[in-house]
């Protein structure tokens, strides 16, 4: 009896051990990312990857995907293009691994928390993930390989019947630049038919610029405790409580299920850019704000399960207890009340997105133009751009803050 | 009832456990032909690229030195500039890899000498072209005439394109990867030859 009692104390100390919440590495970093202070967010970040992944090893923590894709956004964002494809390639490297289904990891989640499985994303965020990394490459002038990244994303998409407007338009865009305009024309065609707009051609005889604005900043995650669930378990109790089965108070903390905030300056900014004076407003291409309130609601029904089933287990062990002994019961249901008021919902996601991704496409002339910006109602200084007759430009904007904008030429 | 359960549980936790573990994909080279290699990774990597790069240049340098007659000891090497490697795969693979590569299998070889470019720059190949154009050694015919090719400029293009065919429990992936010699002045086609690597992937 001693030895059971050990044990499960033993046992319980793991479990609480184990409540720990990558909320607190998120804090760290994503205040001063959405406030504008980039370099400051990169520091913190790459602080807390050191300790976690030593050596880049992604195999030493089950969150590595979070880390390098929101580490490689802020590199990114601050114009460091070189280290912002290295992390995205270390990231899709890990969602290779990550992806891949064990039940050990569906085992500890229905037991501790879901945040012990690992990190892998829903299927738009892997296909971004992509998209960003091509957008890098392009970036340092790396064509062939971010071509193949793009076809990567494309065999992604459809793989598993999901359509990406966007990395359907920019492959599309590279195809007819090479001269491949049958296979270009099904990619607009598609891109069309997820926007339902028409979207204009290109011409190889023309430069064309396009710019892609990372508006805004998408929402987080955060913990919320479901009131109705204390509520129906303590309903539970007094169902049992008439059978003549002793209450546990561990029903008190009920369980806690992720929801969606957002910065107050985390808004999208209407975007107009022009070349030679010429003025396009930037179009939304692809919400991410959207992408981000779907995915958590088609997930809330299974979250909400696994949270019920999980309370479940662990008033069955304390029934258990209760029944062998009265004080070891009553010892267990404090235990259970304390690990079910640490354990929180997932709260882990790509934090550095932008809440939207806007576009514009300018088809030039070789030679020399001007670019001008205008955000919201502020006007940015005059840039030129010199361009040749049938190439690609990506002109990278990431609006972090009414007045914080990085433009990546 | 106490001893079923301990009886029970390590057989349901090794079950569970055993049932969807995570592992490292691994991949099987299974190109007929070629030694059974079974350490290649599961994307296309520096194993590769040796293996079919080896293959290509050998059947290369075979067939011109075997049309042109010449010797490597009375004579100097031929020389390949390589102005672009077009990566026409859906997997990332690093140029400074493949150059890499490609200087350790010319060294291997030793009929031959590589100059890698990385042709981003137009400027900077078009430099390239015209520091070997003026090299003394350079006023030959690169044309595979026998007895007269004399330490001949070679530009040369490599292609690889990959093919893959889904089943529930690997993956066939076929990458073609394609070597073309041009002559360096008239930039006209001399030789081309390609290699054909089948790998069963993991999933």
């Amino acid at each position: 009896m001693i030895k059971i009692k050990n044990a499960s104390l033993i046992f319980f100390s793991f479990l609480i051990s184990a409540c720990s919440s990558p909320a607190k590495w998120q804090d760290a970093f994503l205040s001063n990312y959405q406030n504008g202070r980039i370099t400051t967010a990169i520091c913190e970040l790459e602080k807390i990857k050191k300790e976690e992944i030593p050596y880049n090893n992604f195999l030493n923590s089950k969150d590595s995907v979070w880390f390098y894709l929101n580490l490689a956004t802020m590199q990114f964002a601050k114009g460091d293009v070189r280290s912002a494809s290295l992390n995205y390639k270390y990231a899709l490297e890990a969602l290779n691994y990550f992806n891949q289904a064990s039940s050990l990891d569906n085992a500890k989640e229905l037991l501790i928390d879901d945040n012990q499985g690992a990190y892998s994303g829903p299927i738009w965020e892997q296909t971004l993930t992509r998209l960003y990394f091509a957008l890098t490459l392009f970036k340092m002038k790396d064509y062939g390989n971010a071509r193949a990244i793009l076809k990567n994303a494309e065999e992604y998409s459809n793989e598993y019947n999901y359509s990406n407007p966007l990395c359907k338009y920019l492959f599309a865009l590279f195809l007819e630049k090479e001269g491949d305009e049958s296979n270009a024309e099904i990619l607009y065609r598609q891109a069309e038919s997820c926007l339902g707009k028409p979207l204009e051609r290109s011409s190889k005889d023309l430069a064309t610029v396009l710019i892609i604005c990372h508006n805004g900043n998408a929402p987080f995650k955060f913990s919320k405790h479901v009131p109705a669930s204390t509520t129906s378990l303590l309903m539970l109790e007094n169902f049992l409580a008439q059978y003549k089965k002793p209450i546990a108070l561990s029903c008190l903390p009920g369980i806690n299920v992720p929801a969606l905030a957002k910065n107050i300056n985390s808004f999208a900014i209407k975007t107009e850019a022009s070349i030679d004076g010429f003025s396009k407003s930037l179009i939304p291409f692809f919400s991410i704000d959207l992408a981000l309130s779907k995915t958590l609601h088609d997930e809330l029904p299974l979250i909400e399960a696994r949270s019920l089933a999980r309370y479940l287990i662990r008033r069955s062990c304390i029934y258990a207890a209760q029944r062998q002994n009265a004080d070891f019961g009553a010892i267990l249901d404090l235990g259970c009340l304390v690990l079910n008021a640490m354990t929180e919902a997932d709260t882990r996601s790509w934090c550095t997105l932008p809440s939207q991704i806007d576009l514009a496409r300018f088809d030039l002339d070789e030679g020399k133009h001007t670019f001008d910006l205008k955000i919201g109602s502020k006007q940015l200084s005059t840039k030129e751009i010199d361009v040749k007759r049938g190439q690609m430009y990506v002109i990278n904007i990431f609006n972090i803050h009414p007045f914080v904008t990085q433009v990546i030429l | 009832m106490k001893k079923i359960f301990l009886l029970i549980f390590p057989f349901i936790a090794v079950t569970l456990t055993a049932c969807h573990c995570r592992h490292l994909r691994t991949a099987i080279d299974v190109t007929p032909g070629n030694p059974k290699e079974c350490d290649l990774d599961w994307h296309y990597g520096a194993n590769d690229i040796r293996i079919q790069t080896t293959k290509l240049s050998k059947t290369l340098m075979d067939r011109w030195y075997t049309k042109t007659k010449c010797k490597v000891d009375t004579f100097d090497k031929p020389t390949i500039v390589f102005g672009g490697i077009e990566n026409r795969t859906d997997m990332y693979i690093s140029t400074d890899l493949i150059q890499d590569v490609l200087e350790g299998v010319a060294i291997n070889d030793g009929r031959f000498k590589i100059v890698v470019s990385h042709a981003k720059d137009e400027h900077e190949l078009d430099c390239l072209m015209y520091k070997q154009q003026c090299n003394p050694k350079y006023c030959n015919a690169s044309k595979l005439d026998p007895y007269s090719a004399t330490a001949p400029h070679f530009l040369a293009k490599l292609r690889i394109t990959k093919a893959k065919t889904k089943t529930p429990c690997y993956d066939i992936e076929d990458y073609r990867m394609t070597m073309t010699l041009y002559d360096i002045e008239s930039q006209e086609c001399i030789d081309q030859a390609f290699d054909l690597l089948r790998k069963v992937v993991s999933p």
